[in-house]
């Protein structure tokens, strides 16, 4: 609240009554979908004809009892893992070789580059990859070229393109969320361990990375979330047996017309990443309240 | 020009800090004021609730007699100059100043015209078209003040405008609002935590502390006549020195320090009430203005020489040859050492300890006649007779 | 800095700033692949082209087909920016301002789509416009964006109020402005540009969004993308790569607006 807007009077009644809309909009079109949906997941599927409400587990006595989305679930789960730490390894060198650029212009050209790709639909970046490495252009035509196949081959749907177009994806986020927590080390730290006898690389290892550690793990759990949570990018990249939770999840509301089904897989994938984003999120927000607890962190592992 | 009344003015914050606790002040018409106090002591909050952007808990708040308590920040007609300044970045110099005109739908040109003279006043004239960001910040500054003044308030308030300004910049800019204060003869509140500032601007100080006025006065009251031990310390530097009243004998009152020395001051002030006496045993203590104590040289009867005498001492200088031998308050020096000089311009000072390890701090002018004492010396220092106050614990 | 030419020599550097380069090509090249197809003329994309045509891109613009999922994109787009700026400002607005009771879990409502997987949202969507029985609607599109991406505009213009600071306000009104003579003059001439840049944001992340339009109307209105993943799934005509280059285009110039208007979207 800020000094002088009188809360009584009849500005502040006009400006409570605005509130309606927003608040409106946000209680009727978000809070009230996500109840839908939970409710939904309790009622029973009619194959051709929609739902019938009910009260039946049977949609989650499925999404348990199934192997096949079992599997799937840990499946997604593991490659949302991959990912993240993929990004991490690719993504921590380039942001700190960008964030040590002397000149500002590179610096803000390399970071406008980087992360130039942020919002084109996944589609899109997908596509691209799909293009390249496909057997008939891109990689397929330069392995041959190279001589390294004798005819051209396409890596695309499969495992290699799916994990490519991940990274790819999201690898923008990881190099946003480190260069914010690279761009805060001041460099004179860095200056200050060497003229006290740090060669480089101790350097980095004891003042750098206990320092930029909160970035990069706030990196990794994004990047694990958002994963968790993508649908494109597995499914044009992808082969059924890179399909992740999300891709089951629409096929079973657009493709099986099955939105019960759906709105149960739905739930127990939100309460998963919830329960994970809970669990990181103590860990990360720790670390993230003070610059220096990432050392402590660092120390604190070693000691225990 | 009115006056402004608060009376028994108390606001608690959410959480339950006391920020002003029942304050009650009078400033004349036309007069400066300033509220002088550490950071958290209330005194921006008081001036925020003359200017109506905090509401009081209890208590009222009077413009020229009027009760302004429930009154709306936009129809108080003050003059507010912000710590930041808060000049309206999207406007240029003189829409700036024609704001509060405009608000009070002053026909433009009319507005225009006064906006003009107040830039002119300022020694702004011909900036009127730069946007605030193309200004100096001394520039800013004046335009805050013209702009605060052109709507012609009858009250002036200023909220810590020169804390961000380099001491030069800060003291040219005292001397000019002093100057335009004393030209438009407006009533005007100040607040700063700087008490140098507030002793070189104000008619008045009001030195607060923990949401409470401690003392009220002139700048040389407040100084000269601290009515306790806070308003000691926090305007100007002292000495303080707790004791016992060993006896009260005609002007003086006698103290036993601590350790043991003895030091006679005058008795604290009344605030107008009738004398009390001070019995003897009562705690009390003393505080003495580092320019009020004299260095003279152990063991010797005023044997200090004077500063670049060096090889003279010995040779008495008239002053404390007289000061010394007289010991006139009854009262010997007090044992130090010395343990630091330092020249700070137009003053020397030293910095002592006495046997029980308390610091003490001496100065003399530039010119004074200061002894010559080194680092690691061993001295007495004396109370000029009249210069130590005794204050309630 | 004295350091520098010790550094340069150093092993560890030079990998590193391959890696520089490597990782900036890894992000860039698809997408310069993918516009060098867009100009191949014949009807099956290869790599490298095999002449220069701009027939794709003639026929993105002429073919019903594409036009359509282009207007449908930019009307969803607009008003969904339209809707979940005017919903963002008025949120922040008010909270900033005025002591509302439970003002905060509105606050966090209001950012919470942004952290909700938009599968999920879909699902919920499909859940809830189904049980109304008010399905495949553009409206629903609408309405789902504008929900789903004020959070951007919200957090812009806080950002943006919080940057104006109250000094400014109060100093108005201590000049004898009323409340909402201080909203026009003073409150709104300063986040202009954020309120700007948020519905920039806002446009484009509904102009680039899968999923949620999918679920929400993906067999009744064809937006842009929905189109672009129909048909990558059933032909590799080289108009999918025209139709990519135009989204790329168009992308970067919005958002390169919307990081001027907002001094800097990463800082």
């Amino acid at each position: 609240m800020r000094g002088g807007f009188p809360a009584q009077g009849a500005g502040g009644r006009l400006a409570r009554a605005l509130l309606v809309f927003p608040v409106g909009m946000l209680v009727v079109f978000f809070v009230v979908p996500l109840i839908m949906m939970f409710v939904v997941s309790f009622y029973r599927n009619l194959p051709g004809a929609g739902w019938e409400p009910a009260f039946t587990l049977e949609n989650y006595v499925r999404a348990f009892s199934r192997g096949l989305y079992r599997d799937r679930l840990v499946y997604t789960l593991e490659i949302s893992a991959l990912n993240a730490v993929l990004c991490l390894l690719i993504g921590y060198p380039f942001t700190y070789y960008l964030v040590r650029l002397a000149s500002p212009f590179w610096r803000k050209v390399g970071l406008t580059l980087s992360i130039s790709t942020l919002w084109l639909t996944y589609v899109v970046r997908s596509y691209a990859w799909s293009v390249l490495l496909s057997a008939t252009s891109g990689v397929g035509q330069l392995l041959m070229w190279l001589g390294l196949v004798d005819r051209p081959t396409g890596y695309t749907p499969g495992p290699v393109a799916t994990v490519v177009g991940l990274v790819y994806v999201f690898l923008p986020f990881m190099i946003l969320s480190l260069y914010g927590s690279l761009r805060a080390i001041d460099p004179s730290m860095e200056e200050a361990s060497m003229n006290l006898g740090a060669r480089p690389w101790r350097t980095f290892l004891h003042v750098v990375l206990p320092l930029s550690l909160p970035g990069a793990a706030a990196g990794a759990v994004m990047v694990f979330l958002l994963t968790m949570g993508n649908y494109v990018v597995p499914s044009i990249l992808g082969q059924p047996a890179q399909w992740t939770m999300p891709v089951i999840i629409t096929n079973q509301v657009m493709n099986e017309s099955n939105v019960p089904f759906g709105a149960a897989m739905s739930v127990i994938l939100l309460a998963v990443l919830g329960l994970l984003a809970y669990a990181t999120g103590r860990l990360v927000g720790k670390a993230r309240v003070n610059p220096y607890a990432g050392s402590r962190v660092a120390q604190g592992g070693e000691g225990a | 020009m009115s006056r402004v009344d608060l009376v028994q003015v108390t606001k608690t914050y959410p959480g339950g800090v006391k920020a002003v606790d029942g304050v009650s002040l009078t400033v004349e018409a036309g007069e400066f004021m300033t509220l002088l106090g550490p950071s958290g002591c209330g005194k921006t909050t008081s001036l925020r609730m003359i200017a109506g952007f905090e509401q009081p808990d209890s208590g009222q708040v009077l413009i020229g007699g009027k009760d302004v308590t429930r009154v709306p920040p936009y129809e108080r007609d003050t003059g507010m100059v912000f710590q930041s300044l808060a000049l309206f970045p999207h406007m240029s110099v003189l829409d700036n100043v024609m704001y509060g005109l405009r608000m009070r739908r002053v026909p433009r040109p009319e507005a225009e015209a006064r906006a003009k003279e107040m830039l002119a006043l300022v020694q702004l004239a011909g900036y009127e078209q730069r946007r605030p960001h193309q200004l100096s910040g001394g520039q800013r500054q004046r335009v805050a003040f013209a702009r605060a003044l052109a709507v012609n308030p009858s009250i002036f308030l200023l909220d810590e405008p020169f804390a961000a300004l380099d001491a030069k910049l800060r003291d040219e800019l005292q001397v000019e609002l002093r100057r335009l204060q004393q030209r438009l003869r407006i009533t005007t509140v100040f607040v700063t935590h700087n008490q140098r500032e507030a002793m070189t601007l104000s008619d008045r100080v009001a030195v607060m502390r923990d949401g409470r006025v401690e003392q009220v006065g002139t700048p040389q009251e407040v100084y000269e006549e601290p009515a306790t031990v806070f308003v000691a310390g926090f305007v100007g530097m002292t000495n303080l020195f707790k004791g016992h009243v060993v006896a009260q004998d005609g002007g003086f009152v006698r103290v036993r320090t601590a350790e043991g020395f003895e030091i006679a001051g005058r008795p604290p002030r009344t605030n107008g009430a009738p004398p009390q006496a001070l019995a003897p045993g009562q705690p009390v203590t003393v505080s003495v203005r580092p320019e009020a104590l004299r260095l003279v040289q152990a063991g010797a009867a005023g044997a200090v020489g004077e500063a670049g005498a060096v090889g003279e001492a010995g040779t008495p200088t008239a002053r404390e040859s007289g000061e010394a031998a007289g010991e006139s308050n009854g009262t010997g020096g007090i044992p130090v050492r010395v343990d630091m000089v330092r020249f700070v311009g137009e003053l020397v000072e030293y910095h002592l300890f006495t046997p029980g390890g308390q610091e003490i701090l001496c100065t003399y002018q530039r010119g004074q006649a200061a002894p010559a004492v080194g680092q690691g010396a061993q001295a007495l220092v004396r109370v000029e007779p009249g210069e130590a106050r005794v204050l309630w614990q | 800095m004295s350091g520098r030419g010790l550094r340069y020599r150093d092993p560890v550097v030079w990998s590193v700033r391959a890696a520089f380069w490597i990782v900036l090509a890894f992000l860039g090249v698809p997408l310069l692949i993918l516009a060098a197809v867009s100009f191949h003329p014949g009807r099956f994309m290869t790599f490298p082209p095999q002449g220069f045509s701009l027939r794709w891109y003639e026929t993105l613009f002429t073919n019903s087909q594409w036009t359509d999922a282009i207007r449908n994109s930019l009307v969803v787009a607009f008003a969904s920016a339209l809707l979940a700026t005017a919903m963002a400002l008025i949120l922040a607005l008010v909270l900033d301002r005025y002591p509302v009771r439970f003002g905060a879990v509105f606050r966090q409502l209001g950012m919470l789509p942004l952290f909700l997987p938009p599968v999920i949202m879909g699902v919920a969507y499909v859940s809830f416009f189904y049980a109304i029985g008010f399905s495949g609607r553009i409206e629903n599109l609408i309405i789902a964006h504008a929900v789903f991406n004020a959070p951007f505009p919200l957090m812009l213009i806080s950002a943006g109020l919080g940057k104006v600071g109250k000094e400014l306000e109060e100093s108005a009104m201590n000049l004898g402005a009323r409340p909402g003579v201080v909203l026009r003059t003073v409150t709104l001439p300063l986040i202009r540009a954020d309120v700007f840049a948020g519905a920039l944001l806002a446009f484009i992340l509904s102009l680039n969004e899968y999923i949620v339009a999918f679920l929400v109307a993906g067999f009744t209105v064809v937006t842009l993308p929905i189109e672009l993943f129909a048909s990558l799934r059933y032909s590799y005509s080289p108009v999918i790569a025209a139709a990519s280059v135009v989204f790329i285009l168009g992308t970067a110039v919005l958002v390169a607006v919307a990081d001027r208007m907002a001094g800097g979207l990463w800082d």
